[in-house]
């Protein structure tokens, strides 16, 4: 399952790197900061980039999950803080909405 | 994709595009009225969030894209502010905003996957808005908010190509109005530059131009037919 998150993620990533000019690295990708202060997007690419990664996961899961949720935004440690994490936020969203783990 | 197609300015619309040649998809509350092979009809209470929610996860599986949206529907309520209850307010607002704001929200998704240069999301306001009609608070805040809306959400879409603007309409003779009386259209019309009401074909040109190419470069804009203000 963390195969497959973590696919659908560097894809959203290529997906918004045809919209940018200084294009985002996936060479150490499950550390990349996504946002906050060294994060890699702006707001509005957050979004854009979540809403890429919703989709993806609907279509590989059949589950649909929100990512730019209230949830999401007050956790104490945040998903958009690294890859890493945001696996981690998307597994815990798969498993609580009992999709089944590969 | 045309919100509230099933009478009216959106029927109209869908019509007009159809014949075009577009591909439309439509929604409203009840059963469709247009029958046309390229037209694709969702049974939507837009006042529910889950339902646009499901109607745009089948437009994205069904085509994939939009090129551009155009918020159509929406309810008036005329009635002394005194005298109107919160929650015929608060469901104006639900239609009349908070509907365009989710359509808008789930419909970037598919309008950034658009092959065209240029989409665009297109909302309808009114001359009760500038005119600030009495009795039509409820509807004139409503359609105040999608104006600012259009304002705020353009510059926020625009790195993303996507065009937001507004057409502002002068009475035209829909279910919306079937309850203003003929004197006070009448009325309404004589303040208009253009003294005579406003029929469809009035509309069809600057809703070609507003969701086409020609516009490419035309964002944020409240376009008032007529000439209103």
């Amino acid at each position: 399952m963390k195969d497959q998150i973590l696919k659908i993620i560097i894809d959203a990533i290529d997906d918004i790197n045809t919209m940018r000019e200084e294009k985002i690295s996936t060479e150490n990708v499950l550390d990349l900061c996504l946002y906050g202060n060294d994060g890699v997007f702006e707001s509005m690419y957050l979004v854009a980039f979540l809403s890429q990664v919703e989709e993806g996961v609907e279509d590989e899961f059949e589950v649909e999950v929100t990512l730019a949720s209230e949830k999401a935004v007050s956790l104490r440690v945040s998903p958009f803080s690294s890859v890493r994490r945001l696996v981690a936020f998307i597994e815990e969203e798969l498993r609580l909405a009992g999709a089944g783990a590969a | 994709m045309i919100t509230g197609t099933r009478t009216g300015i959106g029927k109209a619309l869908a019509e007009h595009l159809l014949e075009a040649g577009h591909e439309v998809i439509g929604c409203s509350r009840k059963p469709s009225t247009i029958d046309h092979p390229h037209y694709r009809h969702h049974e939507v209470d837009l006042a529910e969030v889950s339902e646009i929610k499901k109607m745009f996860r089948e437009v994205r599986k069904t085509h994939g894209r939009l090129d551009a949206l155009i918020n159509n529907a929406g309810t008036s309520t005329m009635n002394h502010f005194m005298t109107t209850p919160d929650e015929v307010t608060r469901g104006t607002f639900d239609v009349n905003f908070f509907a365009v704001l989710n359509c808008c929200r789930e419909a970037v998704k598919l309008l950034r996957k658009s092959e065209e240069p240029s989409p665009a999301i297109l909302n309808v306001s009114t001359v009760a808005v500038p005119w600030a009609l009495e009795g039509h608070l409820a509807y004139s805040a409503s359609k105040s908010a999608v104006e600012q809306l259009v304002r705020v959400m353009s510059k926020e879409l625009a790195a993303f190509g996507i065009r937001v603007n507004a057409l502002g309409l002068p009475p035209v003779r829909t279910v919306l109005t079937r309850t203003v009386s003929q004197s006070k259209i009448d009325a309404l019309v004589a303040r208009q530059a253009i003294g005579r009401m406003c029929t469809m074909s009035d509309i069809v040109g600057p809703v070609d131009f507003l969701i086409g190419r020609q516009s490419e470069f035309v964002t944020g804009e409240i376009i008032f037919l007529g000439g209103v203000r």
